[in-house]
């Protein structure tokens, strides 16, 4: 069950928020930043915005569009959307399952 | 003239080989003292020079960072990099944790590549030689066979007098290895470029 998103070891965690950010709509560096620490909770650091970047651009989950002054803007790729699916889905299924044995724990004295 | 000496080193090590690892040595003896000398006053004429605002000093702290990247890299990234780094101090959040992130990331960014991680031991072992070879390895050396009795922070004289000479020894090929190490990867430190 390990997806193209989980072998990016350490990196996994703010690819994934980059990727759901980027499923909104292309975002620079710092657009990324604030954005990731509305909907996640998180300020992720430039050094490992950019770790997480580099990998996802060099595994084509996401792609370069026109610089807009010096700042570059990035965009999600169909194999990015089909990775970040994939992933989510899993992550649903243990979120559902670990919430379901949870309850029922809880409900047995 | 320093940020040269690498470069010197390589091109010397690849026309005599290993015959050119004591005459460096002895150069770092014997220069040493006019070296730290050309140090110092380089470094307060600098400090006299520079611009003290504010902006100016972010930048510096810009450049700085992003200097600790791979050459490869900062040519990819540097720009947007650099742009991100500025809107971070500019809002407040530059702190301690931003340097010592990019500093781990930066890291991480040599270590990507088996050039990188051969210059990035380059990098390491130019930086650290000095200290078994000639703090820990030739000096205490010299202090033994002079018949001297200060210890100051040289280990071996601290030790035992039968482990005195083979910790020595053992500094001392420590260091000689360093040093082939990085002389050895600063082509492959330019390579990284």
């Amino acid at each position: 069950m390990t997806s193209s998103i989980d072998v990016l070891g350490r990196y996994a965690g703010p690819a994934t928020w980059i990727l759901s950010s980027l499923a909104e709509g292309p975002k620079h560096g710092y657009a990324l930043i604030n954005d990731i620490e509305q909907f996640a909770g998180v300020r992720l650091q430039p050094g490992t915005l950019y770790g997480a970047l580099t990998r996802l651009l060099e595994g084509g989950l996401i792609e370069p569009m026109d610089s807009e002054g010096r700042r570059q803007p990035y965009r999600l790729t169909a194999d990015g959307a089909a990775a970040l699916q994939a992933h989510l889905s899993v992550q649903r299924q243990i979120a559902d399952l670990g919430l379901r044995r949870l309850s029922a724990g809880l409900a047995t004295p | 003239m320093s940020a040269d000496l690498p470069t010197i080193y390589s091109k010397a090590f690849e026309r005599w080989g290993w015959k050119c690892v004591p005459v460096i040595v002895a150069c770092w003896i014997v220069l040493w003292p006019a070296g730290v000398v050309w140090l110092a006053v380089s470094l307060v004429a600098l400090y006299r020079a520079r611009d003290r605002s504010e902006q100016a000093q972010a930048e510096r702290r810009i450049a700085r960072m992003l200097s600790w990247y791979p050459p490869h890299w900062r040519a990819r990234y540097g720009e947007e990099f650099s742009e991100v780094l500025r809107e971070t101090i500019r809002s407040g959040q530059g702190g301690r944790r931003l340097t010592l992130n990019v500093a781990r990331e930066s890291n991480a960014a040599w270590w990507q590549s088996a050039t990188g991680r051969r210059g990035l031991r380059a990098v390491w072992c130019w930086s650290l030689c000095w200290l078994p070879l000639v703090t820990q390895g030739l000096v205490p050396l010299i202090i033994k066979l002079s018949g001297g009795t200060a210890r100051s922070w040289f280990l071996a004289l601290y030790l035992p007098a039968g482990l005195q000479w083979p910790v020595i020894a053992f500094m001392l090929i420590a260091g000689l290895v360093m040093l082939a190490v990085a002389v050895r990867g600063t082509p492959a430190l330019r390579q990284a470029g």
